[in-house]
């Protein structure tokens, strides 16, 4: 039962490569380190999530049968830990990028005062709960990343310095900094809604290290989250580093006071609490969501 | 009528840097959609007559099993079976003249006693084989074909039906019987009624031959799911349908577990390796819907370019004789540098396999390792979370909250967990 490779799960040892445990069928999370940075992003990544560098960049034959490329270095617990996973926090907003609002308009909300936004939203808590923290195998090898499901504001659980804690814009409403909002995006994409009461419910994406809010209209309805030339309607190129995210990136589902995300085939992925989605998922107030891997394009989601 | 055969790799592209790369292999086989010559049935009926089946519950069986006498034609047999503590044939194995002698087997029908599962399987399968021909027996793949003067080849199938456990009998005769009758070509189909019977022993029956499990909640909807299942036996047109797998150099088949199926149900395959190749025998061809199998293989690397892969055949035995279908042949591409694309609906079925491969584990080690048990449940519940299959997702949980809570998992979400798990065809109210 001793592989080279054993399973996060069930400890089968499968053989270098494998991508299906073998034994208990778990997908085994692939890697690929950068030519240029070395951060690991998953094997279907077409450009870093940490550099931007195209993966289409001849690599060496590798040499022998033990080629770790599939294998980043272990690291317990939160896929943050993995070398050049961080996010360089504080990075500048890029200068001169286009105020988000220029990209295109949300689509209009119908009503955006009517009455949905008045109603309290039935499900919103339903939509929170999940399995509870991914109790690792007592004593088992733990070769691999694994997503943490449950982001750790919510859960209370090991990792309390987890990836939602850490950002900028967690816990108590975002401070909307002076100077990120000066150089960065517009802060209020809502192109012909009324500027809404500040009390008044409605969801929000709040961009991690600019302080950003992104705000969602209540009503039904679909968004298309992506970059100029995928006819966004919510365009996401004025923030920093937002080269990998796919101009048809992902959208967002509104219906019945829930919001879902949904992966629309891009390229660098949509990854929800570091697990990559493809969905429609549910979205949890405080989740983390993120367009392209690594720590590049995240938000923190908000729910009234 | 020739069988349809497809096949692809889960990521047609593969890595010419790594040394060595995982696939699975996605196997499609179908009977062509049509009218093909459909094979006659030699069906026995192996039927639970134990006290708990008195009244309405057995009322309800004899009207389920006279309508399955009178809808088979006069080019089938049919053989029945009770069972209690004690197994009887109530009719010998018969070609089917009109209905009325079977019709007054079944009413003869009388509830008492307890229950031996594996004495009523033996007894039907002693009369199935009366109408096996010696021609037939042990014949697999490539060989002589059926005997013509035999009559046959016949589908042949066993209905065995309970609604309890197995307290007279031996489990491990029960699954022991159904791998011999394979042999044989026979195949169970098993009909669990209401929620106190044992799951794991019907289904492994099933699996041995690739039946169909059926969860039958009351005894009201006992002649329903004897319709659904004969209606789909009757429309096969092909059967001892056998698999070869040839390998191309550099790829090799897993150790452990490699061939699943995975529609019409997940069934881990029986696999006879040989140098290069393997072979897995699928039995009846289902008349409405493919055969799908995962293969999970390992390929070397090679110099960029395109290679093969693999090449496929099937045997089978249809109403003209055997037949063999055309060799199918599976291509990959190396390349350098390797972008994971995996075919979506291939990454569906493979988590479908993980959510019912993870589940078993957990049962299986529950009493030794409750905490890779616990595991195993989480990551099986994510999973159909994921799959957005919520009424499995909640059929898990239950499991490892009653596995928590109570150190066992009741009969009932044991069975419910199976049917969610496994596709089990389960007949129910609208």
């Amino acid at each position: 039962m001793t592989g080279p490779l054993p399973c996060p799960v069930c400890g089968y040892g499968n053989r270098q490569g494998a991508m299906v445990c073998e034994d208990c069928g778990l997908s085994i999370p692939q890697y690929q380190a950068c030519v240029a940075c070395g951060f690991m992003n998953t094997a279907d990544s077409r450009f870093c999530g940490n550099c931007g560098t195209p993966v289409g960049i001849e690599r060496k034959q590798s040499a022998g049968p033990a080629a770790p490329r599939t294998t980043p270095a272990p690291a317990p617990g939160s896929p943050d830990d993995w070398p050049g996973a961080r996010s360089p926090a504080g990075s500048p907003p890029s200068p001169g990028s286009p105020a988000l609002a220029a990209g295109g308009p949300i689509r209009s909300p119908a009503h955006p005062g009517g009455p949905d936004q008045d109603q309290p939203g039935p499900g919103r808590q339903a939509a929170a709960p999940g399995t509870g923290p991914f109790v690792p195998l007592a004593g088992a090898a733990e070769p691999y990343p694994r997503p943490q499901l449950s982001p750790p504001a919510r859960a209370g659980g090991p990792a309390a310095a987890g990836p939602a804690a850490a950002g900028p814009a967690a816990g108590g409403p975002p401070a909307r900094a002076e100077g990120a909002a000066a150089a960065g995006p517009r802060v209020d994409p809502v192109v012909g809604a009324p500027k809404p009461a500040p009390a008044s419910p409605q969801f929000k994406l709040v961009h991690e290290s600019t302080g950003v809010e992104i705000r969602l209209p209540l009503a039904d309805g679909t968004l298309v989250v992506g970059r100029p030339g995928g006819d966004p309607d919510v365009d996401v190129s004025g923030f920093p580093e937002a080269t990998v995210v796919s101009r048809k990136h992902a959208r967002v589902i509104i219906a019945g006071g829930r919001l879902q995300i949904e992966d629309l085939g891009s390229a660098n992925g949509t990854y929800l609490n570091n697990a990559r989605v493809r969905g429609p998922v549910p979205l949890a107030d405080g989740d983390r969501l993120a367009f392209g891997q690594g720590a590049k394009v995240v938000f923190t989601v908000r729910l009234p | 009528m020739p069988l349809e055969l497809r096949a692809r790799l889960s990521d047609s592209r593969l890595d010419a840097a790594a040394p060595e790369s995982q696939r699975m292999l996605f196997i499609e086989i179908s009977a062509p959609v049509g009218d093909g010559a459909a094979l006659p049935l030699n069906l026995g009926l192996a039927l639970d007559k134990s006290g708990s089946m008195q009244g309405y519950a057995l009322d309800c069986l004899k009207q389920a099993a006279k309508h399955i006498v009178r809808s088979l034609s006069a080019r089938d047999r049919v053989a029945l079976v009770a069972f209690n503590d004690e197994p009887e044939v109530m009719l010998a194995s018969r070609p089917v003249v009109d209905s009325a002698a079977p019709e007054a087997a079944i009413d003869r029908l009388a509830a008492g006693g307890g229950t031996c599962i594996d004495g009523g399987m033996d007894l039907a399968l002693r009369e199935l084989r009366k109408a096996v021909a010696p021609s037939f027996m042990h014949h697999s793949g490539p060989g002589p074909g059926p005997d013509p003067a035999a009559g046959g080849p016949f589908v042949n199938r066993v209905f065995v039906l309970t609604d309890g456990h197995n307290q007279h009998g031996d489990d491990d005769r029960c699954v022991a019987l159904a791998r011999q009758a394979v042999r044989d070509h026979i195949t169970f189909s098993a009909f669990g009624i209401g929620e106190k019977f044992s799951v794991n022993v019907l289904r492994d029956v099933v699996n041995a031959g690739n039946g169909m499990l059926h969860h039958v909640l009351t005894p009201g909807h006992i002649e329903e799911a004897f319709r659904k299942e004969l209606a789909g036996i009757q429309r096969i047109g092909a059967t001892q349908v056998r698999l070869t797998v040839r390998l191309a150099d550099g790829v090799e088949l897993a150790a452990k577990d490699p061939v699943c199926m995975v529609s019409p149900a997940i069934v881990v395959q029986e696999v006879e390796r040989e140098p290069g190749a393997f072979h897995v025998n699928l039995g009846d061809m289902p008349a409405d819907g493919p055969v799908v199998l995962l293969a999970t293989v390992y390929l070397k690397a090679r110099a960029e370019g395109p290679g093969p892969v693999a090449s496929l055949e099937a045997a089978y035995v249809d109403s003209d004789g055997s037949g063999r279908q055309a060799p199918v042949e599976v291509a990959g591409r190396w390349v350098n540098p390797y972008v994971q694309d995996v075919d979506p609906e291939v990454a569906q079925a493979i988590a479908r396999m993980a959510i019912y491969k993870q589940r078993q584990k957990a049962i299986e080690v529950a009493g030794s390792n409750p905490d890779m048990a616990r595991t195993m449940l989480q990551s099986a519940t994510e999973l159909a979370g994921q799959a957005g299959n919520e009424e499995l997702r909640t059929v898990l949980q239950q499991t490892l909250t009653e596995l928590q809570r109570d150190g066992r998992i009741s009969d009932k979400t044991m069975i419910h967990g199976e049917v969610a798990s496994r596709t089990v065809l389960q007949e129910r109210e609208a």
